[in-house]
């Protein structure tokens, strides 16, 4: 396991190297991965290997709190995150623009990060990413209740102890330590929206994509109306898993969009029976006045919830 | 970084396939049982047909880390990256042990030469392959941001 220290914080970082071996002009591509039920895996099996493969340099790393990195109780605002990436891309000597692809709120991370360092960006990739001009924060605190409701029924914990196997019952309880134990849901909820004046003047290539039946689908007219250089893709029948359910189809976009982009965009063709709905409850969420509680109003259904999203839920 | 199986395509190993096999899943066994610990798989026999899904349930960042000590054990002579490009999350996890042991030993055996590998270049490198496309007129190309929202947003019969 490659361990970095990025400031002051222990980071799991894996590089792929390209192809044939590091070639001058080859991509740079790092990814960022969601909060809370997320870890770099998401990203090294979808689209970091076969990048890598096809002649880009990847670079994959844990989040802090996050699969092997180190669980810090406090530091998971946005300045930090954005503090820890540059200083791991520092340590790893990268010193070219890099293509960030960032799913759910690492998405939102890669853009700031784009806003924050556009000298150090080539690309951005968003993928799902919550974008909002008034309340970020609100809809975090959303993202985070629809995990907590996952994670503190009383049928989900009793399920945990009784039948969820191991590798679910680690990856729950992880999470749940998480939150329990860190700050990261006080420090998501203070997440500063988005300034329209200085997403005007973003200079960089944006690619978003977007699942056609996700929950948060509404926020993409806002992305690509206030970021100049933007290419939607909408892929119809997915939700905000999108990342997992057309992985296939994701990495022929990336390869595309890092190599081919004077080319015709690849084509999406939905296999048969690939629909995918999120479930009511999600969209119906409210937030808690307190993230901590276990149990707001109106979420009597998260059993039901579990059972048809999967237990794996990422903001 | 371990050059026990650096042989060039041509050299059998002693013992034929049978003995690489065994002995790559007894390391790749080693492997599992120091990553997910031994009190887990204490009683679980690793095999060929073991999954790492159902048997051992392997959490997909394990996984990353049995690929990541996997690359420092057999080094250049397996292609990981390879291995692993064409799949997809749920694939990679409902493998079985075996498949893993039977590209490694592939690799080690020559039969997986890295020159033989399908690789992905930009179509501007490839001689003629954007001949064709060029000539397409009805192909489908990026669309601004804009249209792709008047298009999803538009109503539908």
């Amino acid at each position: 396991m490659a361990e970095i220290l990025a400031n002051g914080v222990r980071l799991h970082v894996q590089r792929l190297p390209p192809n044939g071996g590091p070639q001058p002009g080859s991509p740079v591509v790092v990814t960022v991965h969601g909060m809370v039920m997320d870890n770099m895996s998401s990203f090294y099996f979808s689209l970091g290997n076969s990048l890598a493969h096809a002649g880009a340099d990847v670079i994959c790393y844990d989040l802090r709190g996050h699969g092997r990195s180190e669980r810090t109780p406090a530091g998971y605002g946005m300045a930090n995150s954005m503090a820890d990436l540059a200083a791991m891309l520092e340590a790893l000597g990268v010193d070219s623009p890099v293509h960030l692809v960032g799913n759910s709120y690492g998405a939102t991370m890669a853009l700031t990060y784009g806003l924050e360092f556009p000298e150090q960006v080539a690309s951005l990739t968003l993928i799902e990413p919550p974008f909002l001009i008034d309340g970020l924060g609100a809809e975090m605190a959303r993202s985070l209740t629809q995990v907590l409701v996952g994670l503190s029924d009383v049928e989900v914990e009793q399920w945990l102890a009784e039948s969820a196997g191991r590798a679910i019952s680690r990856i729950t309880r992880s999470a749940q330590s998480l939150l329990r134990d860190t700050s990261i849901a006080q420090d998501m909820l203070a997440t500063v929206a988005f300034s329209p004046e200085r997403l005007a003047c973003l200079d960089i290539p944006v690619l978003a994509v977007y699942g056609g039946n996700s929950d948060i689908i509404g926020q993409a007219e806002g992305l690509t109306r206030l970021v100049g250089d933007c290419t939607l893709v909408i892929l119809e029948h997915h939700t905000h898993a999108v990342l997992r359910e057309a992985a296939e189809y994701l990495r022929r976009l990336m390869r595309w969009w890092l190599f081919d982009r004077e080319q015709s965009m690849p084509t999406y063709t939905r296999g048969p029976g690939r629909a995918f709905d999120t479930p009511e409850w999600v969209t119906l969420m409210t937030p808690p006045v307190d993230l901590n509680s276990p149990k707001p109003d109106g979420t009597q259904r998260a059993d039901h919830a579990a059972a048809d999203a999967g237990p794996v839920t990422s903001a | 970084m371990t050059t026990e199986y650096a042989l060039v395509p041509d050299e059998a190993p002693a013992g034929g396939r049978a003995v690489v096999e065994a002995r790559v899943l007894g390391e790749v066994a080693a492997l599992l049982r120091d990553i997910i610990g031994e009190e887990y798989v204490i009683d679980l026999e690793i095999g060929m047909e073991t999954s790492f899904n159902t048997d051992l349930e392997l959490e997909s960042i394990e996984f990353v880390t049995l690929a990541d000590r996997m690359r420092e054990r057999y080094g250049d002579m397996v292609d990981f990256v390879g291995f692993l490009a064409g799949m997809g999350v749920d694939e990679v996890i409902n493998m079985k042990v075996g498949q893993v042991v039977s590209y490694i030993a592939d690799c080690l055996e020559g039969r997986r030469a890295r020159d033989d590998r399908q690789i992905a270049r930009p179509a501007a490198e490839v001689p003629g392959a954007l001949e064709g496309r060029r000539a397409r007129d009805d192909r489908q190309i990026a669309r601004p941001a804009a249209e792709v929202l008047e298009a999803f947003t538009a109503p539908r019969s």
